[in-house]
């Protein structure tokens, strides 16, 4: 069952590959290889500790100038808790309709994604689908509005909640200022529909707000009855950047995000950062800083700073640690602090051979007012990339 | 609307109008350009050209503009339709240019955040998988 929608979208992709070609139809492949290690892999006061091999294959197809068809699979090996270890494939398409000197932009997507875990965390086996229009009107070569309307959703093969259904509808704009400064502006709405169950605890002495063994979560609670919910989400974003020096340059963006309607219900989060889909639903600030830099001779150097000050739906945590927020509870709000450096060392062969070494330092330090959520995690991963 | 202290508010207005004061002081250094374009947001002119496709820009690795596009060219060799040729050159890109192009074009329509199922443009994303697939980051790398 589970290799199915695999198997569905490979043969997809060679129907397309083996049907007639138009003229000028090509192809593309890309290759990429990471290690990397991290201090606190589910981001959470365990302190799980990792290391992790990814290999990534993608296909790109050509079959007319104005559509893209894209096919890739790749592989995460976990060297500590290998249980963990999973594929991922996706299939998608792009459609660019409209000629390169139309004023108006338009770009319809549409991608089929599946994540496969070794038996014993097949919980987190999932599916889902996604489409996107997007249009944008060019008013001069230096001002875009832009709108788009995208729908996405998630299904948990193995799991009785996590299941949701996104629809967000968005609109902005870019304009170039005096001295070179851009400024990008957006808005948008979000809303999620989601499937909970109510919960039952067998034994009053489960205290919210502590850590148990996960096989507490077998024998002390249980989920009953079903219930559907909608949350909405509003946001807007400031986006200024700008040149700085002659091969450098910089933006700093401010992102705030209110839920209007949260009715507080209790859900299944699995982990606290790593596999739960609720780790980007929620609400707050955000503001970072981000250079990007050809200073150095033959490389690319980005590094940014950012700060979230945020807060989550309410969760039961459940896989390598059993926690409890209970309803009444206050709801999870982290104050986090996140740097990295990006280095990238691009190499052209002669005979068009694109090579890519790279090196990807994070640290992240995150605060919280719920115990479990306390953490610090320092990662550095190196790769490679390779396209045909 | 919930607002945790309006200083939350100002600092970023302030940080961003203070950085666009002094940013006018190192425009100064920068060469004469027109249309100057950022929509993917480095700060970095979108419209500076990597003819050999290395991701660097050319004129920050010494090399002139003067590189012959291969976009479009006329077949001037063509010596048994050479006035049509002239007239009417000929898109000799393949597929993958054409929707590089277009792709390129597009670049700044696609929503930057704050989607339900997104995470942050922010930090060490490779586009590996390394995570769920469900939108999760694990590591510093994050699934998109």
């Amino acid at each position: 069952m589970k290799h199915q929608l695999g198997i569905f979208l490979l043969g997809i992709f060679c129907l397309i590959l083996n049907s007639q070609p138009a003229y000028g139809a090509d192809a593309g492949i890309g290759f990429q290889l990471q290690r990397g290690t991290s201090e606190s892999l589910f981001g959470d006061s365990t302190n799980t500790f990792d290391t992790h091999t990814t290999s990534q294959l993608e296909i790109k197809y050509y079959p007319i100038s104005k559509i893209e068809l894209k096919l890739s699979g790749s592989h995460t090996y976990y060297h500590e808790t290998s249980g963990l270890s999973n594929m991922f494939g996706q299939f998608g398409i792009t459609l660019i309709p409209l000629s390169e000197t139309s004023p108006v932009i338009l770009q319809v997507s549409g991608n089929l994604n599946g994540a496969v875990y070794h038996r014993e965390f097949d919980n987190y086996d999932n599916n889902y689908a996604e489409g996107e229009i997007l249009m944008g009107y060019q008013f001069s070569p230096t001002a875009l509005f832009k709108t788009g309307l995208s729908v996405r959703s998630t299904a948990y093969i193995n799991s009785e909640t996590g299941d949701k259904r996104d629809v967000q509808f968005f609109a902005g704009g870019n304009l170039t200022l005096p001295g070179k400064n851009s400024l990008n502006l957006e808005t948008g709405f979000a809303t999620t529909n989601y499937t909970h169950k109510d919960n039952i605890f067998f034994e009053d002495s489960i205290a919210p707000g502590n850590l148990y063994p996960t096989r507490y979560k077998d024998w002390r609670l249980a989920w009953v009855g079903q219930s559907e919910s909608d949350l909405w989400s509003f946001y807007i974003s400031p986006r200024l950047s700008r040149p700085l020096g002659l091969k450098s340059g910089i933006n700093i963006t401010y992102i705030i995000r209110n839920f209007q309607n949260y009715d507080h219900s209790l859900l299944l989060g699995f982990t606290t950062e790593y596999l739960s889909p609720w780790s980007t639903v929620w609400e707050g600030e955000n503001i970072t800083a981000k250079l990007k830099s050809y200073l150095i001779p033959r490389t690319i150097l980005e590094a940014g700073i950012g700060y979230w000050d945020r807060v989550f739906l309410k969760t039961i945590e459940s896989t390598f640690v059993f926690y409890i927020n209970a309803k009444n509870d206050p709801a999870r709000q982290d104050w986090q602090v996140r740097y990295f450096i990006n280095a990238q060392w691009p190499l052209l062969s002669h005979g068009g051979l694109y090579f890519e070494p790279n090196l990807r330092i994070n640290y992240t330090k995150n605060r919280s007012n719920k115990p479990v959520y306390r953490y610090s995690d320092y990662s550095i991963a190196v790769g490679l990339s390779i396209r045909l | 609307m919930r607002f945790r202290g309006i200083y939350q508010i100002v600092f970023p207005v302030l940080l961003i109008l203070s950085f666009g004061l002094t940013s006018s002081v190192m425009a100064e250094e920068m060469t004469a350009q027109t249309d100057f374009v950022d929509l993917d947001g480095d700060g970095i002119d979108d419209n500076e050209t990597d003819n050999d496709g290395n991701s660097i820009p050319d004129c920050f690795e010494g090399k002139d503009g003067d590189f012959e596009p291969v976009e479009v060219r006329s077949i001037l060799g063509n010596v048994f339709n050479s006035e049509k040729s002239l007239k009417d050159p000929v898109d000799l890109r393949t597929n993958t240019d054409k929707f590089g192009s277009l792709a390129f074009k597009a670049r700044g329509l696609p929503q930057r955040c704050c989607g339900f199922g997104t995470q942050d443009e922010f930090g060490s994303e490779s586009g590996l998988g390394i995570s769920s697939g469900s939108g999760g980051c694990a590591g510093g790398v994050c699934v998109r």
